[in-house]
């Protein structure tokens, strides 16, 4: 016998009421980051002996800031993401389950802001 | 194989028996219903055989919490940009002494492994590829290509500079 009504079974999602919101949101991040992954390498490998001067003109650059932004954004978006699947996975003890993803959460939140104000900072000259 | 209806249900509509003889059915069926193997669970796989399409599994994660804690080094690095030239001398020092190559080494692996296996992973999503051989070889491809950019990263890294220093 069926209890569900028949919209549940059309969603068919389940006690977690939820789908693939989260599986999606770590594939559009990580689609994001390929690029953005090739131009940091590429830009590292150019500035990996720089001096200062050059770093700040790199990162103050119009692209470079945008692309720098960008990267962050997505790679503490994914990072978060990826981290919270491995510790719903392998984290079975309730309390240190919600302190890591507690933690885990707001120091990707902290991190990006950190970065992206360091990146504001230079791309205004400040 | 069928799946076989819950343990509580069994029984129950069993006619000409007594209450009795039905909790008996119920607890033999719930005996041989938990002795039934489960999905492959990981013991299996460390304890019986490991396999290369595990290790490059277990590495994708790895690498990807690694990774996380790489953003610290950069967020670190950034800052370092913003405190001026002083800071800036001093973190190049930093990462440019054999260990903060070292890290940096295993930081730029950890980076092109987890792009390479992660494409793998979006061709997977599309279905494609997903037979035993196929996973096997494309897992080879990777993780050569991935070494190989590791290097050519490296090697690009010395030579913009002249040597190393």
């Amino acid at each position: 016998m069926n209890l569900r009504t028949p919209l549940s079974t059309v969603r068919g999602l389940g006690t977690a009421h939820n789908g693939v919101h989260h599986w999606w949101l770590l594939r559009l991040s990580a689609i994001a980051l390929i690029p953005l992954s090739v131009w940091l390498m590429v830009s590292l490998i150019c500035v990996s002996t720089a001096d200062h001067a050059t770093a700040v003109a790199w990162l103050a650059s119009p692209t470079g800031a945008l692309f720098a932004v960008l990267f962050i954004i997505a790679a503490t978006f994914h990072g978060q993401m990826g981290l919270q699947e491995v510790v719903v996975d392998y984290v079975h003890n309730k309390s240190c389950k919600l302190g890591a993803l507690i933690l885990i959460k707001l120091s990707a939140f902290a991190l990006a802001t950190l970065c992206i104000l360091a990146i504001v900072r230079m791309s205004l000259g400040a | 194989m069928a799946r076989s209806p819950p343990v509580t249900e069994i029984g129950n509509g069993v006619v000409g028996v007594s209450t009795f003889e039905q909790a008996e059915v119920r607890k033999e069926l719930a005996m041989t219903i938990r002795e039934r193997p489960l999905s492959p669970h990981l013991e299996l796989y460390v304890i019986q055989k490991p396999q290369f399409t595990m290790a490059l599994s277990m590495t994708h994660r790895i690498t990807g919490v690694l990774l996380f804690f790489g953003l610290i080094i950069i967020a670190w690095w950034l800052l370092a940009v913003v405190a001026g030239p002083e800071a800036y001398t001093t973190a190049q020092e930093v990462l440019g002494s054999w260990f903060g190559r070292l890290v940096l080494l295993g930081w730029s692996f950890c980076l092109y492994y987890h792009l390479c296996n992660g494409v793998r992973h979006l061709i997977w999503d599309t279905s494609r590829g997903m037979e035993t051989a196929q996973i096997e070889r494309s897992g080879i491809v990777m993780l050569v290509v991935s070494l190989s950019l590791t290097l050519l990263t490296w090697i690009l890294a010395y030579a913009s500079r002249g040597g190393p220093a």
